[in-house]
């Protein structure tokens, strides 16, 4: 494997601010060059000296990347927390990630205000607009003194091996599963876009994704890797088409990668028609199954634009990459999830775990090995034996065809909702927890993109509201994970195992 | 207090949202948080977008669809009856 060069991951930062100080790094306001950040990064890393592990729960902006970019450059590992996460999600993440620090902004430190007394020892940093009013063990960052201070730009020496970030995903039994990415695994994936993508410093990224989803290493890291310019989207922005359409047309952006489900939402109000001039060379997909209407309309509208599919659970990075051929756009056929990229290996293994023949045609459960693999989960319980081997069975099955693999579904209960991952489970596992309800069953209708909660009641009671379910639901569960539907029964229905019968609940809910 | 207009509107969006994304009995009223429960999401707001074509002959400007302006029926009927009034005066 290559050898890891000095510049890596978030020092890159430090290796432009030297050769091109003054050109643009962030685009949103604060609009900061790379001098600006990295004196701004220094700063706040000197802040976090001596903190091993690092949340963040910051509205999306700017001070959410560099206050990334500052964890990583003091030797500690950031564990990114979505702006609209409930506070019950947020005390879980805390726990299970043995977070020693906090990084705030106002409106969450007065969020998580009634929580830190079950902290005492997390030191909170709080990026705000004033320094006032602070609780113990809260210090202030103030940013705008630091922007045009020069600082030592001292990084933390790194190994591929050390702890970078834990990202929290749904997990099957109820509780959110923190996967663990080494600085190793996310540089894996950033040299095989440098290498293989066409990018450079004239480059202009736009960040969509939220940083607890693993598609923001690509547009943080990956733009520094090529000293390009970033421009990060509020949390809003995939929900306001025309503010997206202003962005990608004020700031020329030339690099997007979010999920389809977006791009078909974008295509559906003709979005790429009302924009002006555009400037993007490259659009990447991930996340989900990219519908090949939409894949059309895209490139029917963005001509000139390059499409790539990426694949990759949150446990193997991206690991799977495809470019999209011509022939792609005028066949129907599904598009491809491509092959293996660095030193990523795949193979398919049959339901006994044997492996299967790569011929053409060939299906079974996807399995990656290389140095994309991560460590695995932050919890001991929820650590599988293969990740130590850099082993990860993906629970995706895929079809090997014209020397390519392809996305044929799940074999388990996760679900992919607008590019998220959601365990069943995790949600039927919160409603258990509601005092009356004695069992229930949660599924995913594909033909509607509907999640369904079917549920019993401990005694006889008329059912539940649906609206006072949601709203239960809310203070435990991100918002996509909320059940669209909610359906009373007196008992679930069983199969002969005793087991609830999903196969028959389908029938009565799609009925 | 809503003025009769914008109660009129929101009514009829209270029926449309339950309707289409409860499947149930109950309501909702208008200040019900209808993106934080996910009764709406990004792409059922273009759903209630063309209703309100529909119904109140009204195309929202697409800079007003913005999650802000869906969050209850309550901010949407403001909406529609703003731009209700702003073309009534043209």
């Amino acid at each position: 494997m290559k050898e890891m060069l000095p510049t890596a991951l978030h020092q890159a930062l430090f290796y432009w601010a030297n050769k091109q100080p003054q050109h643009p790094f962030l685009l949103a306001e604060p609009a900061l060059c790379y001098r600006q950040s990295a004196n701004y990064v220094s700063a706040l890393a000197t802040q976090l000296s001596g903190s091993q592990r690092v949340a963040i729960w910051l509205e999306k902006n700017n001070h959410y990347a560099l206050s990334i970019l500052a964890t990583l450059s003091a030797g500690a590992c950031y564990i990114p927390i979505d702006s609209k996460q409930p506070i019950n999600r947020v005390d879980l993440i805390l726990t299970d990630a043995q977070a020693d620090t906090l990084i705030v902004d106002d409106k969450h430190l007065l969020l998580v205000g009634p929580l830190l007394a079950k902290y005492p020892q997390l030191k909170v940093v709080l990026i705000g607009e004033k320094n006032a009013q602070q609780a113990a063990n809260t210090s202030f960052f103030d940013w705008r003194l630091h922007l045009e201070t020069e600082q030592a730009h001292a990084s933390e020496p790194w190994h591929k091996n050390s702890l970078a970030a834990v990202l929290f995903t749904s997990g099957s039994t109820g509780r959110p599963k923190g996967v663990q990415l080494t600085l190793g695994n996310i540089q894996h994936f950033v040299s095989w876009c440098q290498n293989n993508m066409s990018l450079d410093c004239s480059d202009r990224f736009l960040n969509l994704a939220s940083f607890n989803f693993d598609l923001s290493t690509f547009d943080l890291f990956v733009c520094l890797a090529v000293g390009g310019s970033l421009y990060i989207a509020n949390d809003d922005a995939p929900k306001q088409p025309m503010t997206l359409a202003n962005v990608l047309s004020e700031h020329q952006i030339t690099v997007m990668y979010c999920v389809p489900s977006l791009l078909n939402l974008m295509n559906r109000i003709g979005l790429w028609q009302q924009a002006e001039a555009l400037a993007l060379q490259h659009l990447i997909f991930a996340g989900e199954v990219m519908p090949k209407p939409c894949l059309k309309g895209l490139a029917s509208a963005l001509p000139n634009t390059h499409f790539y599919n990426f694949y990759g659970p949150t446990e193997t990075n991206v690991c799977l990459a495809y470019k999209v051929t011509e022939e792609d756009i005028l066949n129907n056929e599904p598009i491809a999830i491509g092959l293996p990229i660095g030193d990523t290996q795949a193979w398919l293994i049959d339901e006994q775990g044997n492996p299967v023949t790569n011929e053409s045609g060939a299906m079974g459960e996807l399995v990656i090995q290389g140095s994309c693999v991560t460590p695995g989960y932050c919890l001991e319980s929820q650590k599988l034996a293969n990740h130590a081997l850099q082993i990860h069975s993906t629970g995706d099955i895929a079809r090997y065809h014209n020397g390519q693999y392809y996305y044929h579904g799940r074999c388990d209960r996760m679900v992919k909702i607008s590019g998220f991952r959601v365990e069943l489970g995790e949600i039927e596992a919160c409603l258990l927890a509601h005092p009356q309800i004695s069992e229930v069953a949660v599924r995913y209708c594909a033909n509607t993109s509907k999640l369904i909660a079917s549920y019993a009641l401990n005694d006889a009671q008329s059912k539940l509201g649906t609206l006072a379910l949601k709203t239960y639901s809310a203070q435990h569960l991100p918002t996509y994970m909320i059940p669209h539907k909610f359906e009373c029964f007196g008992t679930l229905p069983k199969n002969a195992n005793g087991k609830i019968d999903y196969p028959t609940l389908a029938q009565v809910n799609d009925e | 207090m809503l003025n009769e207009s914008v109660q009129s509107v929101s009514a009829k969006l209270c029926q449309f949202i339950t309707h289409s994304y409860l499947d149930d009995d109950e309501l909702i009223t208008p200040d019900t948080p209808i993106i934080e429960l996910n009764i709406l999401d990004s792409a059922s707001i273009f759903d209630v977008v063309e209703y309100i074509h529909r119904e109140f002959a009204l195309r929202l400007p697409v800079i007003d669809i913005h999650p802000d302006n869906f969050a209850s029926v309550e901010v949407l009927s403001k909406l529609v009856e703003h731009h209700r009034n702003k073309e009534n005066t043209l």
